[in-house]
């Protein structure tokens, strides 16, 4: 399952870490495995493994998985520690070396950057004048925000996938906007039957990239959403593996969810995408 | 004598599956872990099966009723009050004891099929009942092995403590088939000689063999042999409920509905 744009092909797990970092990678492997019915989550954000064959498609999927097998977790502890896991660091290898994101800056200098600018004020505060260490305060703190924040920054190609990407189903619809994001005035977490208070669970994270609606998301995002917002659980929400076009991911995802099961085409729809 | 309602076929309410319970096509009742339950913090997933006119059924691990202490009050008061904030109908517990000399064993130990340990269970039960607003229903355990010099059968040692008490019995035919295969008793007899028309309803299960023994684990799918047990069960009288209980490595929707499915399916062969 790839996403398919003119600058790169990447997996959704790959664009959620360039849109919002390891922990939207996490969250993405998450519904990977709800849509492929490995995975439940109760009411009360509890995940457990479904007693079921298969390990999950990716490595994410598979750290994550054989976690639950062992026991039950939390939501925001298993996506926690699936984005700090070695499968994680792993995607961010691939992705540096695929010179989608630029190498590490010292984020650790970013807090330090802050205590400099508050102290510089509150000492300019007993200044005969304060004017310098205001400006110096504030060039302290914009140098923190502009330069310090990041740990990985995207480089020119990693931004030209995430300005490219497109909720093409549910779970690139996590890719791009987080379980907690919205598509269409429609929560994505309604997509997977999960409520409110479940994805409440998850840390807050400031959506860095909001893709426009009107590009490659169509009939398929508002269709799989729509139509699996009937579905009560986020078990019974499956996904077919088939390729489809954009065109035919419409049709089916509406087509397929009945009261009892839901169906959405989680396929990569690259043409919906690489018609952009 | 209160009269039981008929509950139908349920399936044992779980936390991480309580979605999967609630959306399950045809369950006519769950039952609920009673020390799972906190006064006050009732899972909002109960309060929704409650809200739809589900019973839920609070069902008791710690009582101890076969140890030789006397009964816990706060255990049997924490169950009155589950079942007086479910609204159950009745409650129900195990011919087992779970503690001794102040330690806890973690599992449901056999009590020996003895005149004074029946005594001792019968108090206990008798004192139970006094603080139940609800009607008790107790429930045959799975041995892995019997005290000596018993004196009784399970099923006379059963149906001497209805008796004796008035309770209902709760007859977990996995639990049955576990003893036939472990220590070669006989459900036949079992059923012949226990009081049908105290049932209050049935408990079926998964488990699986290791070795020469089987383990009645709660966490695998329902043999044949266990339903055939609910069949030949179902031939003697009707049960006002039968339960499908999982307690661990919950299968897909599909498969639980499936397994529901397969004993509503005997159930409603002897209607």
């Amino acid at each position: 399952m790839t996403t398919s744009t003119q600058a790169s092909t990447v997996t959704p797990e790959e664009l959620g870490f360039l849109v919002s970092g390891p922990g939207r990678a996490s969250e993405v492997a998450l519904a990977r495995l709800l849509d492929a019915g490995l995975i439940r989550i109760s009411r009360q954000g509890l995940v457990s493994a479904v007693e079921t064959p298969g390990n999950g498609a990716t490595p994410l999927e598979a750290q994550m998985l054989a976690s639950l097998r062992i026991s039950p977790q939390n939501l925001d502890v298993i996506t926690k520690t699936t984005a700090y896991s070695p499968a994680t660091e792993s995607l961010r290898q691939h992705l540096l070396a695929r010179r989608l994101i630029g190498k590490p800056r010292k984020g650790a200098l970013y807090p330090w950057a802050w205590i400099i600018a508050i102290l510089t004020f509150v000492i300019g505060l007993g200044a005969d004048n304060f004017l310098p260490y205001l400006l110096v305060a504030v060039a302290v703190a914009v140098l923190g925000v502009v330069f310090l924040r990041r740990k990985g920054h995207l480089t020119g190609a990693g931004k030209r996938v995430v300005k490219r990407a497109a909720a093409l189903d549910r779970v690139t619809a996590v890719a791009v906007y987080g379980l907690r994001g919205k598509i269409f005035n429609q929560p994505v977490y309604a997509m997977f039957g999960l409520t409110a208070s479940v994805v409440g669970m998850l840390p807050v994270r400031r959506i860095k990239k909001r893709v426009r609606e009107d590009t490659g998301v169509g009939s398929c995002g508002t269709s799989c959403g729509s139509s699996c917002s009937s579905c009560s659980s986020a078990s019974s929400c499956s996904s077919s593996s088939s390729s489809c076009s954009s065109s035919s991911c419409s049709s089916s995802s509406s087509s397929s969810c009945s009261s009892s099961s839901c169906s959405s085409s989680s396929s990569s729809c690259s043409s919906s995408s690489s018609s952009d | 004598m209160s009269e039981l309602p008929r509950l139908g076929v349920g399936i044992g309410w779980r936390s991480e599956i309580d979605i999967t319970v609630e959306r399950l096509p045809g369950v006519d009742f769950v039952e609920v872990v009673a020390e799972n339950i906190h006064i006050g913090h009732i899972p909002e997933s109960v309060v929704l099966l409650r809200e739809r006119g589900v019973p839920v059924l609070p069902h008791g691990v710690s009582l101890s009723l076969g140890g030789a202490d006397e009964v816990d009050a706060q255990r049997v008061k924490h169950l009155a009050e589950v079942a007086e904030a479910l609204d159950a109908p009745l409650v129900s517990d195990h011919v087992c004891f779970v503690r001794a000399g102040g330690l806890d064993s973690g599992h449901l130990m056999p009590v020996p099929r003895t005149r004074d340990a029946l005594d001792v269970l019968v108090a206990n039960v008798k004192a139970a009942q006094q603080d139940l607003p609800v009607p008790l229903a107790l429930e045959n355990v799975a041995a892995l092995l019997e005290w000596p010099d018993g004196e009784l059968s399970e099923g006379q040692f059963l149906a001497e403590l209805v008796e004796r008490t008035d309770c209902y019995l709760l007859v977990d035919v996995a639990n049955l088939y576990a003893n036939a295969r472990n220590l070669g008793t006989d459900p036949e007899r079992f059923l012949d000689e226990i009081p049908l028309e105290r049932l209050a309803y049935v408990h079926v299960a998964g488990g699986v063999e290791h070795g020469e023994v089987y383990h009645d684990t709660h966490a695998h799918a329902v043999l044949p042999e266990v339903l055939g047990l609910l069949d030949e069960l179902c031939s003697r009288v009707a049960p006002p409920g039968v339960l499908l209980e999982r307690d661990d490595n919950y299968p897909s929707d599909t498969e639980i509905a499936t397994e529901l499915a397969a004993i509503r399916e005997v159930v409603e062969k002897h209607r």
